[in-house]
């Protein structure tokens, strides 16, 4: 197995959750009627961890992970000296009242910029040599035309991606894909050479940012659905993620020797940096930027959150070389 | 065990086992497609007067070989096979009726999604009617019309139309070029069009089209399964009987 796999992906923990509380919907009234008429199901907790049990062992089957790493990531990694970077592909969406979404170019501007920074801040900070490709290299532009199609594809049969939000659990996994993930945009050697790189990174990522009617509704619908009478409830809303990035690293073989998706819940996990804490309980005052992106981590277009990500990212990077 | 958890237990493993069977699945050998039946209607504002619809008979059944390592399933009628992904490269099975004029997704609209957003659907974008005795070369000028014609389609160009035999019958070759937008549905922003190739082989037999398209992103993924139009080609059979 060349991925990793983290049952602790965010989408999956939340589809979990959901899936224990439909149960627990639809088991509580069986269990009062048990335990007036027998008691049975207080005397022993079996029943209910075979029911716990199952689900795990769908769940784990259905962990997406976070990164996946081709065959030859080892063999390369030692040439791979100067890495490149595309400009990002960042957009930023209003999410309104009823799931409409609309796309905010000016929004999606700044989203980039802020990763393309962030990205380079990173890089100088970790020691590796990185060079900022601008957008006009025809053949790295039709590259990155065809790894739009390439993305959807590793989403759609290495990730599983959206299929826990309809209810097609694993219908689009293709399993050799993860077994052995071989995708590629084709050979790009000459134009990795104009730039003097060995290999470069692109960059996709998108915000949903919720406007106060989407909250509400997010809120109500969440209530209703732990009420257990918000209709199936078992898929929640259609858009459960508010924000995502995903970056593949190519070789000049074209070869995507790295691919990693993250997501909110995946930065969250951090919470708060240890210094935020030590500082907090010496009693001085919180970093504002920090601070911001502890309660705001979904805008990529906040400089903290998109250093979050980006270290994150790289930090699966390293964890995928270091095998 | 109390039933009520028994029972919940095979509902769950239930639901994951048919989320297992309704997606993608291995090719393993040859392929045949049962008979399709006619789904009545009159395309394109048909005379009411035209019995023709009446006397539709059903398609003949079809077999052919999917190359070893892809993944295909039934999207209604159509069967669509890939490798790495639809957006990648596809081939697609397809009969239309010439008075057909709705493609079905199946009985399970969500299940492989991704062969729901892709590849192209003749009948809702036909400008013209397929008709009986239709020469090859004004099928093919139906097909490509249709394509031209599909919505997120950009810089459609034919590179070539030429009459062609396929298993055993008159039909014709197209190449063309196109652009489109690969898009999360989410979103439906169509920020990059990716280009692709296509070729698509077909040809009238009765009151049925027969078209077997191979269609690829034109970086790499053409070129890279190439060699496999022609073997899918001759493997293909109608079985009449």
């Amino acid at each position: 197995m060349l991925g990793t796999l983290s049952p602790s992906h965010g989408a999956d923990r939340h589809h979990f959750i959901e899936l224990i509380t439909e149960v627990f919907n639809m088991q509580l009234p069986s269990i009062c009627r048990e335990t007036r008429h027998t008691s049975r199901m207080t005397e022993s907790p079996f029943p209910m961890v075979c029911m716990l049990a199952v689900l795990v062992t769908i769940m784990a089957g259905c962990a997406a992970p976070l990164y996946v790493t081709n065959r030859e990531l080892q063999t390369r990694k030692n040439t791979i000296r100067t890495m490149g970077l595309l400009p990002p592909m960042i957009m930023m969406y209003e999410l309104q009242y009823g799931d409409k979404v609309m796309p905010k170019d000016e929004w999606s501007r700044e989203a980039t910029e802020s990763i393309r920074q962030a990205f380079i801040n990173e890089m100088a900070a970790g020691n590796l040599p990185l060079i900022d490709i601008g957008g006009d290299d025809q053949e790295l532009n039709d590259m990155a035309d065809l790894y739009n199609a390439v993305d959807f594809s590793i989403q759609r049969h290495v990730y599983g991606e959206w299929a826990h939000l309809y209810g097609e659990e694993k219908m689009e996994i293709f399993p050799e894909k993860l077994r052995s993930f071989d995708y590629a945009v084709g050979p790009v050697s000459e134009a990795m050479e104009r730039h003097q790189v060995d290999a470069v990174w692109l960059i996709k990522g998108f915000t949903l940012k919720p406007t106060t009617g989407a909250q509400v509704e997010e809120a109500v619908g969440f209530i209703l659905s732990m009420l257990g009478s918000y209709g199936s409830g078992g898929g929640g809303a259609p858009i459960s993620k508010k924000s995502e990035l995903r970056a593949a690293l190519v070789d000049k073989s074209g070869v995507i020797l790295f691919y990693c998706g993250l997501e909110n819940s995946d930065i969250e996990e951090a919470g708060r940096n240890p210094d935020q804490i030590i500082n907090l309980m010496k009693g001085e005052q919180p970093n504002p930027n920090a601070e911001d992106a502890h309660t705001n981590n979904q805008d990529i277009r906040n400089q903290e959150t998109a250093r979050r990500y980006i270290r994150k990212l790289l930090a699966e990077y390293r964890k995928a070389v270091a095998k | 065990m109390s039933y009520s958890v028994i029972s919940s237990c095979i509902v769950v493993i239930a639901l994951a086992l048919t989320g297992c069977t309704l997606g993608w699945k291995p090719t393993r050998g040859v392929q045949t497609l049962r008979y399709q039946v006619p789904i009545s209607g009159s395309p394109l504002n048909v005379d009411a007067n035209d019995t023709s619809a009446t006397k539709s008979v059903a398609s003949t059944r079809v077999s052919f070989v999917l190359p070893d390592g892809w993944h295909w399933v039934m999207r209604g009628d159509d069967l669509i096979a890939t490798r790495d992904g639809v957006f990648l490269q596809n081939i697609h099975y397809e009969r239309i009726g010439i008075n057909q004029v709705k493609q079905s997704d199946g009985m399970f609209p969500l299940a492989a999604l991704s062969s729901k957003q892709w590849p192209f659907r003749m009948v809702p974008y036909l400008k013209k009617r397929l008709e009986l005795g239709m020469s090859p070369a004004d099928a093919a000028d139906v097909v490509l019309s249709s394509r031209a014609n599909t919505p997120g389609v950009s810089d459609f160009e034919i590179q070539e139309v030429v009459m062609q035999e396929i298993g055993g019958y008159q039909g014709f070759k197209a190449v063309y070029d196109f652009k489109l937008a690969v898009y999360d549905f989410r979103f439906k922003d169509r920020q990059r069009m990716t280009a692709y190739k296509a070729v698509c082989f077909g040809f009238m037999r009765n009151e049925w089209f027969y078209g077997i398209t191979y269609t690829a992103a034109r970086r790499y993924y053409f070129q890279k399964d190439a060699g496999v139009t022609d073997s899918v080609l001759q493997s293909f059979r109608l079985i009449e009987k």
